[in-house]
């Protein structure tokens, strides 16, 4: 087991935020935040997500280790899921935009309900978000949802080989229709839907960085 | 899209160059440079800590599977892109898609090194002129080699190989996204995407009847597309 998992959980979180700079970054925080904030007009609150993961591949894989990861991945899809909740809530929507948020929704809805299952008593409870106008504005909404399922793969690409074999599937499983989520509302936005041929792998502190940065917790 | 051809061309391009430079280095030299590189690939690549000093014969298997499959995308979507005969969306996708299979084929292979496997010929018959059949192929491609990919992701040694392989995976899923939106077939249609079987996958290959020859195999190497 590696040496971090000894420690406390404070320790482990302040850890995370500090480690995403000592190696080289896949994508520089800044640029995660500045991509992050847009159409999103973000002041951060505090801690979108808890804490407690090793960087990439420092230590092995662990049922313990995986425990960590998982919690922090079930943190992404609660924001994903409520996003488009609230979305379906309000109705403003309407045609391409509409029928994405519908689908997606759903699916990220799949996705917590299976990580929660993988995590069993004890998973981290949803968050509250407000997202402003970002789910009723269809141009707001579309680069958001970008953005959001853009966090998502980079979050799971970073960690997918820092788990044991049989999460290894479950992630694979998952990252799969968020990229999937991504070339389709990025084709719905006009933008190239794969513009670079491998998807960058974020950093927890990273991702966590980006999701501040957009203001949604409240 | 005015965004879709320069930028992704270019920077695949670069990526190209940036690869071509280096298998003719070392592999501690490869690390090295591919710190500087810039692109998401290499930086995962150059993932110090997953660096190992050789591929395990499993993961070489794995790998030269997978270089070939890229090699079959490569070629039928650059074709499709050369002789331009395809609707505007379909030829923006092969335009994009496959510069991305280009660099894949250029990541696998610095992957392999030595052990990297030359390209096959291919016949693709008419399909790259054809959008309906194009499209029909395509999006089967596409599923499926995202689909392989998480079954091969469990299944190799190196979790270096592995951050390599999910940093595709994810990309092959955005081409499938894409072509089925432009087909018109919902592009994510299940929440959680099934892994698929190395089998099934030489199994759609061949029924393509694009592989005309493959090329010639050094001692017991099997070919790729046997299953």
């Amino acid at each position: 087991m590696s040496e971090r998992f000894t420690r406390s959980a404070a320790w482990d979180a302040r850890e995370a935020v500090d480690g995403g700079l000592d190696r080289p970054p896949n994508l520089t925080r800044g640029q995660l935040v500045a991509r992050a904030a847009v159409g999103v007009g973000a002041v951060t609150a505090v801690g979108v997500v808890a804490g407690g993961l090793p960087r990439l591949a420092v230590s092995e894989p662990s049922r313990e280790q995986d425990r960590s990861i998982l919690e922090w991945l079930l943190q992404v899809e609660y924001v994903q899921a409520a996003f488009y909740e609230a979305v379906e809530r309000q109705g403003a929507l309407q045609g391409g935009p509409r029928e994405f948020a519908a689908r997606v929704g759903r699916q990220e809805r799949a996705h917590v309900e299976a990580l929660k299952g993988a995590l069993g008593p004890g998973a981290p409870e949803r968050p509250e978000f407000d997202f402003g106008d970002a789910t009723s504005d269809p141009e707001r909404f579309v680069e958001t949802a970008v953005e959001l399922e853009e966090l998502a793969v980079a979050a799971f690409n970073g960690q997918i080989p820092n788990l044991t074999r049989p999460r290894v599937m479950m992630a694979m499983r998952i990252v799969s229709v968020e990229a999937r989520h991504v070339g389709w509302v990025r084709d719905l936005a006009g933008r190239n839907p794969a513009p670079q041929p491998a998807d960058r792998a974020a950093t927890p502190a990273e991702t966590r960085a980006a999701l501040e940065a957009t203001g949604f917790k409240e | 899209m005015s965004d879709l051809t320069l930028e992704s061309v270019d920077r695949s391009g670069a990526i190209a160059e940036t690869f071509d430079e280096l298998t003719g280095g070392t592999r501690t030299d490869f690390f090295r440079k591919a710190l500087v590189g810039g692109s998401a690939l290499l930086a995962v690549l150059a993932t110090p800590a997953l660096a190992q000093p050789r591929n395990t014969p499993k993961d070489v298997a794995i790998l030269r599977f997978d270089l070939n499959l890229e090699y079959l995308q490569a070629a039928m979507y650059s074709e499709a892109e050369r002789l331009g005969q395809l609707r505007e969306r379909t030829l923006d996708w092969s335009r994009v898609v496959g510069a991305n299979e280009r660099g894949h084929v250029k990541a696998i292979r610095g992957l392999l090194g030595r052990d990297a496997v030359r390209s096959p010929s291919f016949n693709f018959r008419g399909v790259t002129e054809d959008d309906r059949t194009f499209t029909e192929t395509a999006v089967a491609f596409e599923d499926l080699t995202a689909a392989l990919l998480k079954t091969q992701a469990v299944q190799v040694d190196s979790r270096r190989v592995l951050a390599a392989l999910a940093s595709l995976h994810s990309v092959e899923a955005r081409h499938a996204a894409w072509i089925r939106h432009i087909a018109g077939i919902v592009p994510a249609a299940e929440a959680f995407d099934e892994p698929t079987s190395k089998a099934k996958v030489a199994r759609l290959v061949k029924s393509t009847n694009f592989v005309t020859s493959l090329p010639r195999t050094r001692g017991r190497r099997k070919p790729g597309f046997t299953g």
